[in-house]
């Protein structure tokens, strides 16, 4: 400590104190980091200029996560969590959330390649069940809350029940309980649990058979897209004991059928790897559902939306522009129907395997994602070639906007309005997490999307171009179907 | 090729001479592998070995670099495993990681003479390691455990450190 002694900690150069900034993940421990002398606040604020915007972490199953970009460094464990055994489910929506899931199957937070190694690489089995203890946990705040309504209603289950996502919406204020009110609603790869909207130690609501491949929270109304790319609103509000309820949900998109196409039970009856018992209902609700939800659309009109005056319009409009939206739909919709929903990846690889033919296949991924201010619902369709031989890689990125008067998808393209592309906004994509943010530079530039997992690929909606993203190579052997995106909290440097 | 090894020696700042395999040596530090094939042609007529000067580099320092270099780099010559970590899954403990992690347990001057040597020798699986140990040496303290940790005098004005904490106040 005396001042007389040289500063060897204090005088060490900017660039190695700024690798060691690296390995400080923690906004709070950046935080400190800076404030300890001014040559280290100097030296953090180098580092963070030259990677301005910092990139989201990749959250992994296990818990392990990685920063990416040129410095990226890789960690095996999120620190304070509040379990032991833990599965991270997915971003839990933002704001540094995560959704765990505390379970003695390990099944989802082992990565193929372990299974491999330890030689269990089995398929998963419908008759052992294992508990579950779901909870969302923040590990910038410490703050965790419990999800006992979703215990209750798949909190014994085995391997085969997945779930896809888990969104939080926060809405402030009119809670009865003051301080913020917390709304929790999840997509599962069961028929039974399409869409769960639950707020925690109030009660939930269950909607099942809807084949929904993705939902994202706009306002404070939910979203969720179909494997028709069909869109579904969700109407929330609450009864007397504060229990979450859905007044109704209808269709407010509909992609346009091609002749011959109206067939929309023969694509379901292939792709039945959910539970046996609940295929049949699935069937003909979802039948129904088609024909109550174009009549409640006439009808009902869209209450809660802005665009009341459209209402004439929502029966024509499908027809209208069904001829130029068939050539944007169809090209990708067939392909994309055999392969996508539940475990369709798997499926198709499988399939691949049993030809003994080793072509390259197609897949096709759909993410629903609320736009950065908050006021348009976007869709990214990404579409994945895998060669028989080498690594998956995107084949084509598409970006649509939903015109929910139109009622339609609206393709973003290159150079429409200013610079084209996605403007002023960023996509960070995965299976369990979606979000856009405003663009800030460094990495986080407009018009990227970033889509983890199974291919980590960032693709550029200004030149349409695909191109990797670096991360640490222990990001290469870890599960790669669930990992999320997790966004720390933004820190003034 | 040759069989038997050839060694290079390396002389410490202070002037001590450190006997090691040239090809380990050359397969860990990115600086060293560059004086060697600057040396080589003149090598090759004769049979003497080399000496390197590490003028950066003090005695008690070179012997930690090599001894990690000998333990990290030899393994991967022997087992033929040219990166060890490839076969390592993720959760499974790295064969190393106990050997890594006394390596690093030692007090912040010697620490920070690792550090530094490593990235002059360009090491950088143990630049990696030695920044990790700084880190987590910072991981979760406040801002006096900190400066009190590495000797650093608070050099902010009072307005100075002020505007500091409010700018991430959340943090503090």
């Amino acid at each position: 400590m005396s001042p007389t002694c040289p500063r060897p900690w204090c005088d060490l150069p900017a660039d190695l104190l700024g690798h060691v900034t690296a390995r400080l993940p923690f906004p709070a421990d950046r935080a400190h980091f800076r404030a300890v002398c001014r040559a280290w606040h100097s030296a953090a604020r180098e580092h963070d200029a030259r990677r301005r915007g910092r990139l989201p972490w990749i959250v992994l199953p296990d818990a392990s996560f990685c920063t990416i970009g040129d410095d990226g460094v890789f960690f095996d464990r999120i620190p304070g969590l509040p379990a032991e055994n833990v599965t991270c489910l997915g971003g839990g929506g933002g704001g540094g959330w995560l959704a765990l899931d505390c379970t003695d199957s390990v099944h989802r937070r082992t990565s193929l390649l372990e299974k491999i190694l330890t030689n269990t690489l089995l398929p998963t089995r419908c008759d052992v069940k294992h508990r579950h203890t779901y909870l969302l946990h923040n590990p910038f705040t410490n703050a965790t809350v419990p999800l006992p309504e979703l215990d209750s209603a798949f909190g014994h289950v085995t391997d085969e029940f997945e779930i896809r996502k888990v969104l939080m919406m926060m809405r402030s204020g009119d809670g009865d309980d003051g301080d913020g009110d917390v709304v929790v609603a999840v997509t599962t790869n069961s028929y039974k649990y399409s869409v769960v909207v639950c707020r925690p130690g109030k009660g939930m609501c269950v909607v099942p058979n809807l084949h929904i491949l993705d939902v994202a929270f706009l306002a404070d109304t939910l979203y969720a897209v179909t494997v028709d790319e069909d869109v579904i609103a969700f109407d929330l509000t609450e009864d007397g004991n504060g229990r979450p309820t859905v007044a109704q949900y209808k269709r407010v998109i509909r992609r346009p059928l091609a002749d011959g196409e109206e067939d929309l039970g023969s694509w379901m009856d292939d792709d039945d790897d959910d539970e046996g018992e609940d295929e049949l209902s699935s069937n003909s609700m979802e039948e129904e559902e088609d024909e109550s939800n174009v009549d409640e659309l006439s009808s009902n009109g869209e209450e809660e939306e802005e665009d009341e005056d459209q209402e004439s319009d929502d029966e024509a409009a499908p027809h209208d522009t069904t001829e130029e939206e068939e050539d944007a739909f169809n090209s990708y919709g067939k392909v994309a129907r055999t392969v996508e929903y539940a475990d369709e990846n798997k499926k198709v690889a499988a399939a691949a395997d049993d030809d003994n033919e080793h072509k390259d296949y197609t897949t096709t991924a759909r993410y629903l994602v609320a736009s950065s201010d908050g006021k348009e619902l976007l869709m990214v369709r990404h579409h994945q070639q895998t060669p028989p031989s080498s690594g998956a890689y995107t084949l084509k990125v598409e970006v649509f906007r939903a015109d929910l008067s139109l009622r339609e998808w609206v393709p973003i393209v290159a150079g429409d309005g200013g610079g084209g592309g996605l403007a002023g906004e960023a996509l960070f994509l995965s299976r369990s997490f979606g979000k856009s943010t405003p663009a800030y530079g460094g990495g986080v530039e407009e018009g990227l999307v970033y889509v983890a997992a199974p291919v980590d690929d960032v693709f550029d909606t200004r030149c349409w171009v695909p191109r990797t993203f670096t991360m640490p190579w222990q990001r290469k052997l870890a599960a790669a179907q669930l990992l999320t995106w997790l966004f720390p909290p933004e820190l003034v440097v | 090729m040759a069989s038997e090894k050839k060694v290079v020696f390396l002389r410490s700042s202070d002037g001590e001479a450190f006997e090691v395999s040239e090809e380990v040596i050359s397969a860990a530090s990115v600086t060293i592998k560059g004086m060697i094939d600057e040396e080589s042609p003149s090598r090759a007529d004769t049979a003497a070995t080399t000496t390197l000067a590490i003028p950066n580099v003090t005695a008690a320092t070179l012997s930690r670099v090599l001894h990690y270099v000998n333990k990290h780099f030899d393994a991967a010559a022997v087992v033929g495993r040219p990166d060890d970590y490839i076969f390592c899954a993720p959760g499974d403990e790295h064969p190393l990681a106990r050997f890594d992690d006394d390596f690093v347990d030692v007090d912040n001057d010697t620490l920070i003479d690792l550090v530094h040597a490593a990235e002059y020798l360009h090491i950088k699986k143990l630049f990696d390691l030695t920044c990790k140990a700084v880190a987590d040496k910072l991981k979760g303290r406040t801002i006096d455990q900190i400066r009190e940790t590495f000797g650093i005098v608070n050099d902010y004005t009072v307005e100075e450190e002020v505007e500091v904490y409010r700018e991430n106040s959340w943090a503090f």
